[in-house]
């Protein structure tokens, strides 16, 4: 395994401790909060809080909770670097499949919008109803494999339709967390354009503006890995450049995600 | 013109005469300014091996080959990815030339106007005068500019020819669709030649071996960019054209050895010279051997040429390929947009990515002026110049346009010009 499959690994390994550890941190303060008697009177403001407070952190660092934490974007990556081995053939990436993802966003900001209300109603008018949901774990096991088949064809396509991402999307303006580009340095090859999972392509034609941030950016940071002029993307915090293009970073890993043959190699 | 349209004996006499007169001069042009360069002082140890690829294929007329079943394949322009005619079995052959006596013999067919490459490409097929354009079993034209248009359709009456249709629109999603089908097409007509099917681990190989190179040329461009002087910019020249006709593997082992050179010379500060003299870009239309007036013209009057934007040069290999998708079909992606999207080429419309990267290159290689070359009928760099002018003067980067073809006679014109252009650079820097 060479140096930069390590890498990739631990950056794996990382992502995966940190969501499970975020996952483990809600169910435990949810269910520790639920049993201590005293606070049964304030489990309802509590719970109001720490989902305001939730919202609050998401809408301030936005969708880099898609490309960084969400436990469903870390099966999809996953998966395609796993299956990235068989060479299966992938979805085109052209702007007329982009016109019907577009539609099915849509439909599902609206179904995910009902739905809330209706269980909200349910939860307020039919209280008994609810307990008569139950979630097995054949519908959990379909749900993965049915993630894990489109994930090996196109990368992260379910973030491209995720209601929760579009939702935190809406907010893009309040983020700290941005996309910045420098036009002057950037040669137009359009490899951000290839790299996006979530098919971006205003980074690419982008040649003024400084800032190129928008709904979609899920911050996964494959834009810049695939950049090979200096400085030409970066991702800021509050300002700050955390993750910047390098011709010498870019001219070290140009290889790292194909497989060659092992006589290949030499 | 050639032997089977003679009727008569005297015909193929009077023929055989001409050809042999033309090989001559062809030769003689050659040596030349083979000579020239050889007499230029300050030549790396390694500039060796670069020199005898131009003398064996332009002064002893054969082609450089490696291997006895070797298939070549000629190509134009820095829009047909070579990766793609290595994977397929062949080995490419860049046939732009800039050779006066093809240019003459191409007159005799040619409108007057067309550009002096394309005329010199037709003369030396037709006139026989140059074995690579013989060695080749076919021909691929990227259908780029309007010259290359015509080419396309006479080169196709003398050995097999593949037009490559190019996407004008390049942010157009299905223009680039079409380009990969066509680059799969081409690839296939190849295969049908060498018999040898391009797979997704010969792409990946050749990808990978091409990339290995580029990496030497960046050192090499960035010893270039360095103030100070380690390379004359005619033996970079030599260096980068000398490519466009050997394999690209040994020529890659041969451009690390020279990098260790000047490496070491520059750690030595064994520099060609501590004045500080003006750094020129030199921009335009192609310039390759033997036609190397102007490069050694801007160094006899005291210039140096830093960096080099002609498509044969510098700006035709320096961008890297980037892959997203680890698939045959991700593999032809990549070249695809590697080959289109950045290309500074001004056959595209939107050309705004040239003064980009000229900028660029102004900046990292601390160039004082611009020596603008135009061939007599290339419409579409002439057409950038006014643009170009305007941007770099404004910044106080003086562009001087020189326009000429492939003889001799304005040699001394150009000499007055160059020395007054290098004159006022040197008089800014003081």
């Amino acid at each position: 395994m060479n140096h930069n499959k390590f890498l990739l690994l631990r950056l794996l390994i990382l992502r995966t401790v940190l969501t499970v550890l975020l996952l483990a941190i809600g169910f435990g303060v949810a269910y520790a909060v639920a049993n201590i008697p005293a606070f049964n009177n304030l489990l309802l403001p509590f719970i109001i809080s720490s989902v305001a407070g939730i919202i609050v952190l998401f809408l301030l660092f936005g969708r880099i909770y898609c490309g960084f934490f969400c436990p469903l974007g870390l099966l999809n990556d996953f998966v395609w670097q796993m299956t990235s081995r068989l060479h299966l053939p992938k979805l085109s990436r052209n702007e007329k499949f982009m016109k019907k993802v577009r539609i099915v966003r849509r439909i599902n900001v609206v179904l995910f919008i009902l739905t809330i209300i209706s269980l909200i109603g349910i939860a307020m008018l039919f209280p008994e109803l609810l307990s008569n949901i139950h979630i097995t774990t054949f519908e959990i096991v379909t749900v993965v494999v049915f993630f894990v088949i489109v994930a090996s064809f196109a990368r992260r396509l379910f973030c491209n339709v995720c209601p929760f991402g579009i939702f935190i999307g809406f907010f893009e303006k309040l983020n700290i967390v941005k996309l910045k580009k420098d036009c002057s340095a950037c040669t137009m090859c359009g490899a951000c354009y290839e790299a996006c999972p979530m098919r971006i392509k205003s980074v690419y034609t982008e040649q003024e503006k400084s800032d190129v941030s928008n709904k979609q950016c899920i911050y996964c940071g494959e834009c810049i890995k695939k950049c090979q002029e200096d400085d030409a993307l970066y991702i800021t915090v509050c300002g700050k450049k955390i993750y910047k293009s390098s011709k010498e970073d870019f001219m070290n890993n140009q290889f790292s995600d194909v497989t060659l043959k092992r006589k290949d190699k030499e | 013109m050639s032997v089977e349209n003679c009727n008569s004996k005297n015909d193929k006499e009077r023929y055989a005469r001409y050809h042999q007169r033309y090989l001559n001069k062809s030769v003689e042009t050659a040596s030349k300014y083979f000579q020239k360069l050889e007499e230029l002082p300050g030549e790396p140890d390694e500039l060796a091996y670069f020199k005898n690829i131009l003398r064996k294929v332009f002064i002893d007329n054969k082609v450089i080959r490696y291997a006895d079943n070797e298939i070549f394949v000629g190509s134009f322009c820095a829009t047909m990815p070579a990766e793609i005619i290595r994977a397929a079995g062949a080995r490419p052959i860049k046939l732009c030339s800039n050779s006066f006596v093809g240019a003459y013999i191409g007159d005799y067919t040619m409108p007057r106007d067309v550009c002096p490459l394309v005329k010199s490409v037709v003369g030396n097929i037709t006139g026989e005068i140059s074995e690579m354009y013989n060695a080749c079993s076919m021909y691929i034209v990227p259908i780029s500019c309007d010259c290359k248009k015509m080419l396309a359709s006479r080169l196709s009456d003398v050995k097999p020819t593949v037009p490559l249709y190019l996407p004008l629109n390049r942010t157009d999603d299905d223009g680039m669709d079409t380009y990969i089908k066509e680059l799969k097409k081409v690839a296939d007509k190849i295969s049908e030649i060498t018999g040898v099917k391009a797979t997704r681990e010969s792409l990946a190989s050749q990808i990978k071996l091409q990339a290995d190179v580029q990496r030497d040329i960046h050192v090499f461009l960035n010893l270039k960019n360095d103030t100070d002087f380690l390379i004359r910019g005619s033996h970079a020249l030599t260096v980068m054209n000398s490519l466009a006709y050997d394999d690209i593997a040994h020529w890659g082992s041969h451009l690390k050895r020279l990098n260790e050179e000047l490496l070491e010379k520059k750690i030595k500060k064994d520099f060609l010279t501590k004045k500080k003299l003006p750094r020129i870009l030199l921009a335009g239309s192609p310039i390759t051997f033997p036609n190397m007036k102007i490069p050694l013209i801007v160094e006899e009057m005291g210039g140096i040429i830093a960096a080099d934007e002609t498509c044969l040069g510098d700006k035709g290999i320096s961008d890297l390929v980037s892959i997203c998708d680890n698939t045959a079909n991700g593999f032809y992606r990549a070249l695809a947009n590697r080959y289109i999207k950045p290309c500074s080429c001004p056959i595209f419309p939107d050309s705004d990515i040239r003064i980009r990267k000229m900028k660029k290159t102004v900046k990292d290689a601390h160039i004082d002026g611009i020596v603008y070359h135009v061939l007599r009928g290339c419409v579409v760099y002439d057409y950038e110049f006014e643009q170009i002018e305007k941007y770099f003067s404004a910044r106080g980067i003086p562009v001087i346009r020189l326009e000429c073809d492939f003889s001799d006679e304005d040699v001394e014109q150009l000499r007055v010009r160059i020395e007054a252009f290098i004159e006022m650079l040197a008089f800014k820097k003081i």
